[in-house]
C-alpha cells in the first residue's frame, strides 16, 4: 500500500513520534549549550577513562552474550541431551531476574566476607588469590549472565526458523556441520543476533545501578555523579545526551548488523532434525546448560529465599508487611498498563506506517524508538519538564488541574513508560506484521474496508503474537524498572521495585529479599509464556500453515 | 483479544486518572505531605507525631536530587509541604533553587545549634552523623590512627577501605577537608588515600570487609558500624574519633525545610519543631544517628562509642564546597 | 506501406455504449522509468479481458492503478461512468467498487472460508449469510465454510479468493497473475472453472498474465501490453491470425517472417504471391506460423531439416531455406523427417497472412 499514502495515517506516525521525542529532545537540547566549565574538567580527569570503560564494557557485554546466548541456542535447538527440552526454556528465565538483583547477590556470595571467599580461606588459608570482586570484568560477566537471555531468545527464534533446506544445501556442497553453521546459519541468523545485541547494548548502557555495585564508571554513571554532586542538571543532561550519541551508534551497528539483504524464508518448510549427543558429549552439554541456569536463576534465586526467610524470623511484627499487597498490585498494574499501551500506540505506528506509505513514514516510525536507548533518568526528567511545562501553560489560560498533568497521576509515569519501551513492542509488532503480505491490506482495502477497519479486521488480528511477545517484554521490563518509577510515580504509589531499592540501598538485603522475590516470580510467568509462544509454538504453526499462506512478496516469485 | 483489551485499557487508563486525579487534587487541611531521602524507620517517628498532635504525615520517599527536580517541575502544585534529606549540600542546593520558604520559629532556633542550620532560616539540621575512621582491632592499634589526613600516608596501602567518590557522605568529607586545608592540599591527601586502596558503593559492605580481614581501616559513617553491632554485639571493627587533636571529626546533617508552594506552612513548621525537640528521640534512634537537640541524649548504643571533638564548620560551607570536591576526587582519580 | 492502426481503432469498432471500465491516457512512471505510457482502454460490460505482456511491461501497475492501489500521474480512470482517478480524483481502494483476486490470493489465515468470503459484505447478518453461500456455492465450495485456508488445496484457496472477490457485486474484477502459483495441470482446469464462473456472475473482469496460451484462451479480448503501452486490443483470434505488430506476432505464438514485395491484396515472395490481410504496396514481411508451413521430402528441394521437436501428437521442423533464413513448419508424428532431409516447402494459403511493412 505504500504507493497511496495516506496523510491522516503518516500524521499519526508525526505524532507518535514527536510524543516520543519530545521529552528526550528536551535532554538532548542542553548539548547546544555546553557547561564549558564541567565539560573541560570532565575532559581532563574522568571523561577519557569514562569513554573507555563504556565501550569496553559494551564490547565485552555484547560479545559474551552473544557466545552465550547464541551458543546455548545452537546447543539446545540443533541437539539431542538429556534434559534438551527442560533447558530449552529454564534458559530464558534470567530475564526475569532484574540485573541489579543478580549484581547484589553476587557481590554478596563473592565478595570478601561473602561464603566463598570464606570457604576457600578457611581450605587454603587468608592469602589464597581470589580476582578482584569490584572490577570491570565482574561486571561485564553479571551484566552477560542477566541480559544473555535476549539473544537467546532471538537466536532460538532465528534458528527455528530457518528451514532444513538451506542448512542441508550446505551440507551436500561439501561443509561439515560447524563449517554449514558458520556460513549459512550464523549468517542467516545474522539479523536476529544483532537485534539482541542491539538490546543487550541498550540495556547495558543504561544500567546504572549494577555498574555501581561493582565500582565502574560508565558514563551514565556520570551524569549521577555531576547531578548529584555538583548540583548541576543542565550538565547533567548534557552527558546524558552523550549516552544518547552511545545509543544511536548502537542502532546505526545494529542496521549494519542486519544488512540489506532479507532474511525471512518463507515459513512452513521443515525444520533441521537435531543431532543426538551420546556419552560425554551429552553430558558436557547438560553440565553447561545446568551451569548456566544454576548460576543465573536458582542460586540467586535460593539467596533471594534465604534472605527473605532470615528477615521473616527477625521482624518483631511477624508475618507480612500488610503494604506488601498494594506494593504488589501497584507493580502489576502499572506494568500491565504500560504494556496495554505499548502494544497498542506499537500497533497503530506499524499499521500507520504501512498504510501511510513512504520511507519517511518508516523512518519517523523508527525515531520512536529512541526512547529505549535513553537512561529511565532522563525519559523521566524530559518527561517531568515537559509535563510541567504543559502544565503551566494551562495554568496561564485558566485550566488548572492541580498537579494532575506532572505527578499527580500515574499518567506522567505511564508516559514515560511508553517513550522508554516503546521500542520493544514496536520491534515485535513490526516484525510479525513484516510477515504479513502487503496484499492482504490490499485485499481487505480492495474489499471495501476501511483502513481502520483493516487495522481491526487484518492487522491486529494477525499480528496478535508479535503483540503478545510485546506486552510481555513490556509488562517484565515495566515491573523491573526503577529510576522512572521513583521519579515519576504520584504520591503514595508504591511499588515492588522502589521498596528493594529503598531497603537495598541501606544494605538490608534481607528485608528487600522477599519484594526482590516477588518480581522475580511474577515476572517468570510472562517469561515462560513468551517462550512458549515464540518457540515451542512456532514449528506447530508453521506446520499448520502450509507454505499457502502469503509471505511478504519479494520472498517469493514475483512477476 | 487483543482489541478488547484495547478498549479496556482506555477504559482503565480514564478511571485511573479520574480516580487518581479525585483523591490527590485537593489538599487535606490535617495532613503534612513530605518528600523524603532519608528512610530510615521514618514512619515509626511519624506515627508518633500524628499519635502527639492529630496531624497525619504522608511520605513520599526518593533520592535527592530527583526529589529537588521534581518539586520543581510540580511547581505552585506540588503535594510537598516538607522536603527532607540527608546531607547539608543537598539542603542548601534546595534553598539555592528556591525550595525552600524562611521558616521563623523559636522552637527551632532554640532546638537547633546554629551551625547546623540555614543562616537564612531555610532549613534545619535535624540529626547529626560523624563520618570517621574505623578500624580492625586485630591489626591496627589505634593508637597508629590520627586524622584523615594520616590516612593518605603510605603506610595505610593497601590497608585502606573507601567509599566510592559518588556517595554524598564521602564528596562532604572531602569539602570539609577543603575548607579547612585548602584545595592544593586536599588534593594531595585525597590522592595519597585512593592510591592502593579499596573502593565500595555503600559503607555497609565496607564495614563487613574489614571485620573479615580484606582490608584493615576505614571511614564510615558511625551509624553504619552501630547497626552492625546492634545485629551482632561482637562485630570485630571499632570506631575513632578523627582528628580530635585538630578540628574535630566530621560531620554532617539530616535535615529538612517547608517548601515554598507548601499547602499547609503551619503543619510543615510545626513538623520540624517536634522532630527538633520532643520527636528528636524517635527521629535519631531508630538509626543510631546523634540528636542536633543539646537536651536530648543519644541511645545508649553510641554513646558507648564515647565523646568526640566535632568539627565546627557551618554546615552550610560544605554545601558551597561539594562541587569543589566532587572536581578535586575527579582530577585525582578517586572513583 | 503503412504500419497498422495502433490499437485503439481496433478497440473502438465494437464498444457500446457505456463501458464498465475506461483507462483515458493512463500514464505513471516511477523514477524515470515509464510504467504506463497514455493507456487507453475500455472494457464493456461482461467482458473478461486478458492483459498480456512480458514480466516488466507494466500490466501489473495497470490493476494496481485501477484498483486504488496506486496513484497514477496523468490521465482518468473511469468505472461505471464515475471518474475515480484523474487529476484532482483519487478515489481509495474501499470505495472504488473493484474486486481483486491477488497473484498470492492474500486469503486471511485468521479467518475461515466463509469469514473471508463476507469480509467485504455489508453487516446484515442474513443478507451476509444468503450471499456467502450464494458465492460459494458459484465457485463450488458450498459445504467448505468453516474450513480454514491452510486446510484447502491450491485450487480451493483460489476458488475461495475469486469468491471474495465476487462477493460484494464489485464493478470489475481484477485478477493479477491469479493461477501463476498452481501447477500445470491444475492450472488449466482452474482457468476454465474461473472462466465459467465470471461470466455465470456476468461479470466484467480484467486479468493480468504472462502466459500468452492463457490469454489467448481465457480472454474475451486480448490486450497485449508492452513497455508501458497497449500494442494491440483485440479478439483472440485477432491477435493471434492478424497482429498488428511484429511484437504482438512473436510473443502470442511461434511466428517467422517471409521477405516480399506488397501490391494489392498480394504479396509476391520466395513461395509466389500470398493473399495478405493488409492491401499495400511496396517490401513488405509476410508472417507464417508453423502451423501455416508443410513441407515434403523432394531431393530436389531448396530447403533442409535443421532441426525437430517432438510436440507429442505433431513434431516441429525447423528448416533453412536457400536464402539461408529459417522457417519452421509442423508434421504429424507419424511422419517425421529426418536431419538432414532435402523438402520442399509450402505455405498453406486458405486464407490471408498477417503482413508488416519491411
Amino acid at each position: 500500500m505504500s504507493e497511496t499514502g495516506r496523510r491522516g495515517w503518516r500524521l499519526v506516525v508525526v505524532a507518535v513520534a514527536a510524543f516520543v521525542v519530545v521529552p528526550v529532545g528536551l535532554v538532548a537540547v542542553s548539548i547546544l549549550t555546553p557547561t564549558v566549565e564541567v565539560w573541560s574538567l570532565l575532559w581532563r580527569t574522568d571523561l577519557p577513562d569514562m569513554l573507555m570503560t563504556t565501550v569496553g564494557l559494551l564490547v565485552a557485554v555484547v560479545c559474551c552474550t552473544l557466545l552465550l546466548g547464541a551458543g546455548l541456542a545452537w546447543l539446545v535447538g540443533r541437539y539431542r541431551f538429556p534434559g534438551q527440552r527442560w533447558f530449552s526454556w529454564l534458559l530464558v528465565l534470567p530475564l526475569a531476574v532484574p540485573a541489579y538483583v543478580l549484581g547484589f547477590v553476587y557481590l554478596g556470595l563473592l565478595d570478601y566476607p561473602g561464603p566463598v571467599q570464606s570457604a576457600l580461606r578457611g581450605l587454603f588459608g587468608d592469602d589464597v588469590w581470589f580476582p578482584s570482586v569490584r572490577s570491570l570484568p565482574m561486571a561485564v560477566v553479571v551484566l552477560s549472565l542477566a541480559l544473555y537471555p535476549y539473544v537467546y531468545l532471538l537466536a532460538r527464534a532465528a534458528l527455528t526458523e530457518q528451514t532444513a533446506a538451506t542448512y542441508e544445501a550446505a551440507r551436500v556442497l561439501g561443509h561439515g556441520p560447524v563449517q554449514a553453521a558458520r556460513r549459512v546459519v550464523l549468517p542467516m541468523a545474522r539479523p536476529s543476533l544483532a537485534a539482541g545485541a542491539a538490546l543487550v547494548a541498550m540495556e547495558t548502557l543504561t544500567d546504572f545501578a549494577t555498574v555501581q555495585y561493582f565500582n565502574v564508571q560508565t558514563v551514565s554513571v556520570a551524569v549521577y555523579q555531576v547531578w548529584n554532586g555538583m548540583y548541576d542538571r543542565v550538565a547533567a543532561s548534557e552527558i546524558a545526551s552523550l549516552v544518547l550519541l552511545f545509543a544511536i551508534t548502537v542502532i546505526g551497528l545494529e542496521r549494519v548488523g542486519r544488512g540489506r539483504a532479507r532474511f525471512h524464508q518463507g515459513g512452513g518448510a521443515r525444520a533441521v532434525d537435531p543431532v543426538q549427543l551420546r556419552g560425554g558429549r551429552a553430558w558436557a552439554a547438560t553440565s553447561i546448560c545446568s551451569l548456566v541456569v544454576a548460576v543465573t536463576f536458582v542460586i540467586p534465586v535460593l539467596q533471594l529465599v534465604a534472605w527473605s526467610s532470615t528477615a521473616t524470623l527477625l521482624s518483631s511484627t511477624g508475618g507480612l508487611d500488610p503494604r506488601y499487597l498494594s506494593y504488589l498490585v501497584n507493580s502489576l498494574t502499572i506494568a500491565v498498563l504500560t504494556a496495554l499501551a505499548c502494544a497498542a500506540i506499537a500497533v497503530l505506528v506499524a499499521s500507520a506506517t504501512r498504510l501511510g506509505g513512504g520511507t519517511s513514514t518508516r523512518r519517523l516510525a523508527r525515531l520512536a524508538t529512541v526512547g529505549y536507548a535513553v537512561p529511565g533518568p532522563v525519559v523521566a526528567i524530559g518527561v517531568l519538564a515537559m509535563l510541567a511545562a504543559v502544565d503551566s501553560t494551562l495554568d496561564l489560560v485558566g485550566l488548572s488541574f492541580g498537579a494532575v498533568l506532572v505527578t499527580g497521576t500515574i499518567v506522567g509515569l505511564l508516559y514515560a513508560y511508553v517513550v522508554r519501551f516503546l521500542a520493544l513492542a514496536y520491534t515485535s509488532v513490526d516484525a510479525s506484521l513484516e510477515k504479513v503480505a502487503p496484499s492482504m491490506t490490499d485485499a481487505a482495502l480492495t474489499l471495501g474496508a476501511s483502513p481502520r477497519s483493516v487495522v481491526r479486521r487484518v492487522h491486529v488480528p494477525l499480528v496478535r503474537s508479535g503483540v503478545g511477545v510485546a506486552l510481555v517484554l513490556v509488562a517484565v521490563d515495566a515491573l523491573k524498572e526503577l529510576p522512572v518509577v521513583l521519579l515519576l510515580r504520584p504520591f503514595g504509589f508504591e511499588t515492588l521495585a522502589i521498596w528493594v531499592y529503598q531497603l537495598a540501598s541501606e544494605s538490608r538485603w534481607e528485608l528487600a529479599g522477599l519484594p526482590a522475590l516477588t518480581i522475580v516470580a511474577v515476572a517468570v510467568v510472562p517469561v515462560v509464556w513468551l517462550f512458549r509462544q515464540t518457540l515451542q509454538l512456532a514449528p506447530e504453526t508453521t506446520r499448520q500453515d502450509p507454505d499457502q499462506v502469503p509471505v511478504r512478496s519479494g520472498e517469493r516469485g514475483q512477476s | 483479544m487483543t482489541l478488547r483489551a484495547l478498549r479496556a485499557l482506555a477504559a482503565v487508563v480514564c478511571t485511573t486518572v479520574a480516580v487518581a486525579g479525585c483523591s490527590l487534587a485537593g489538599a487535606d487541611d490535617d495532613v503534612v505531605r513530605v518528600y523524603t531521602a532519608r528512610h530510615y524507620d521514618l514512619e515509626r517517628a511519624f506515627e508518633k507525631f500524628s499519635a502527639d498532635t492529630g496531624v497525619s504525615v504522608e511520605f513520599l520517599y526518593g533520592t535527592d536530587a530527583e526529589l529537588r527536580e521534581r518539586i520543581q517541575a510540580e511547581g505552585e502544585d506540588t503535594l510537598a509541604d516538607v522536603y527532607l534529606t540527608v546531607d547539608a549540600g543537598n539542603l542548601a542546593a534546595a534553598a539555592e533553587e528556591g525550595l525552600f520558604r524562611p521558616v521563623r520559629s523559636d522552637v527551632l532556633d532554640a532546638a537547633v545549634p546554629k551551625t547546623l542550620r540555614d543562616p537564612q532560616d531555610r532549613w534545619f539540621g535535624l540529626a547529626e552523623r560523624a563520618r570517621t575512621i574505623v578500624y580492625d582491632p586485630s591489626r591496627v592499634d589505634p593508637s597508629q590512627l590520627s586524622t584523615y589526613e594520616d590516612l593518605a600516608d603510605p603506610k595505610w596501602d593497601g590497608r585502606l577501605c573507601l567509599r566510592g567518590a559518588t556517595e554524598t557522605y564521602t564528596q562532604s568529607l572531602v569539602a570539609s577537608l577543603i575548607a579547612r586545608n585548602g584545595y592544593a592540599d586536599t588534593k594531595r591527601v585525597v590522592a595519597g588515600w585512593v592510591d592502593d586502596a579499596e573502593i565500595f558503593s555503600n559503607d555497609v559492605d565496607l564495614l563487613k570487609n574489614i571485620a573479615s580481614g580484606d582490608c584493615e581501616v576505614g571511614i564510615a559513617n558511625h551509624y553504619y558500624l552501630a547497626q552492625l553491632l546492634d545485629k551482632d554485639p561482637d562485630f570485630p571493627v571499632k570506631i575513632f574519633w578523627a582528628d580530635q587533636q585538630t578540628d574535630g571529626v566530621h560531620i554532617n546533617v539530616s535535615g529538612a525545610g517547608v517548601t515554598a508552594a507548601a499547602d499547609n506552612p503551619d503543619l510543615a513548621r510545626q513538623l520540624l519543631e517536634w522532630l527538633a525537640t520532643d520527636g528528636q528521640q524517635a527521629f535519631t534512634a531508630g538509626n543510631f544517628e546523634y540528636p542536633v537537640n543539646p537536651d536530648v541524649a543519644p541511645v545508649p548504643l553510641i554513646e558507648g562509642f564515647g565523646d568526640f571533638r566535632a568539627d565546627k564548620l557551618h554546615a552550610a560551607e560544605l554545601a558551597q564546597r561539594n562541587t569543589e570536591a566532587v572536581r578535586l576526587m575527579a582530577e585525582t582519580g578517586y572513583e | 506501406m503503412a504500419s497498422p492502426e495502433p490499437s485503439v481503432a481496433s478497440v473502438r469498432t465494437p464498444a457500446p455504449a457505456a463501458p464498465v471500465l475506461e483507462l483515458r491516457e493512463v500514464s505513471k512512471r516511477f523514477g524515470g522509468v515509464v510504467a504506463l505510457d497514455s493507456v487507453r482502454l475500455q472494457v464493456p460490460a461482461g467482458e473478461l479481458l486478458a492483459v498480456v505482456g512480458p514480466s516488466g511491461c507494466g500490466k501489473s501497475t495497470m490493476l494496481r492503478a485501477v484498483a486504488g492501489l496506486l496513484a497514477i500521474d496523468a490521465g482518468q480512470i473511469w468505472t461505471n461512468g464515475r471518474e475515480v482517478a484523474g487529476p484532482r480524483t483519487f478515489v481509495p481502494p474501499e470505495r472504488r467498487d473493484v474486486g481483486v483476486v491477488f497473484q498470492d490470493l492474500a486469503l486471511f489465515p485468521h479467518l475461515d472460508v466463509a469469514a473471508n468470503v463476507s469480509f467485504g459484505l455489508q453487516r446484515r447478518v442474513t443478507a451476509r449469510g444468503r450471499r456467502v453461500h450464494e458465492v460459494l456455492e458459484l465457485v463450488g465450495l458450498d459445504g467448505l465454510g468453516r474450513r480454514y485456508p491452510h486446510e484447502l488445496s491450491g485450487g480451493e484457496q483460489q476458488r475461495v479468493a475469486l469468491a471474495r472477490a465476487l462477493a460484494p457485486h464489485p464493478a470489475v474484477v481484477l485478477l493479477d497473475e491469479p493461477f501463476s502459483h498452481l501447477d500445470r495441470n491444475l492450472r488449466t482446469l482452474v482457468r476454465e472453472h474461473t472462466v465459467d464462473v465470471l461470466h455465470a456472475a456476468g461479470a466484467t473482469g480484467v486479468f493480468v498474465t504472462h502466459d500468452q496460451e492463457e490469454a489467448l484462451a481465457a480472454g474475451d479480448r486480448v490486450a497485449v501490453m508492452r513497455a508501458g503501452s497497449l500494442e494491440q486490443v483485440a479478439a483472440p483470434e485477432e491477435v493471434f491470425h492478424n497482429p498488428t505488430s511484429r511484437f504482438v506476432a512473436t510473443f502470442l505464438g511461434e511466428a517467422d517472417f517471409v521477405a516480399g514485395e506488397r501490391l494489392g491484396d498480394h504479396a509476391y515472395t520466395a513461395f509466389g504471391a500470398l493473399p495478405v490481410t493488409t492491401p499495400g504496396a511496396g517490401p513488405c514481411q509476410v508472417m507464417l506460423r508453423p502451423h501455416e508451413v508443410t513441407m515434403e521430402p523432394a531431393d530436389t528441394g531448396s530447403a533442409v531439416v535443421t532441426r525437430t521437436e517432438f510436440r507429442g501428437a505433431l513434431v516441429l521442423h525447423h528448416v533453412r531455406l536457400a536464402d539461408g533464413s529459417t522457417l519452421r513448419g509442423l508434421r504429424p508424428h507419424t511422419a517425421p523427417l529426418p536431419v538432414g532431409t532435402r523438402v520442399q516447402v509450402r505455405p498453406l494459403v486458405d486464407h490471408p497472412l498477417a503482413v508488416f511493412a519491411a
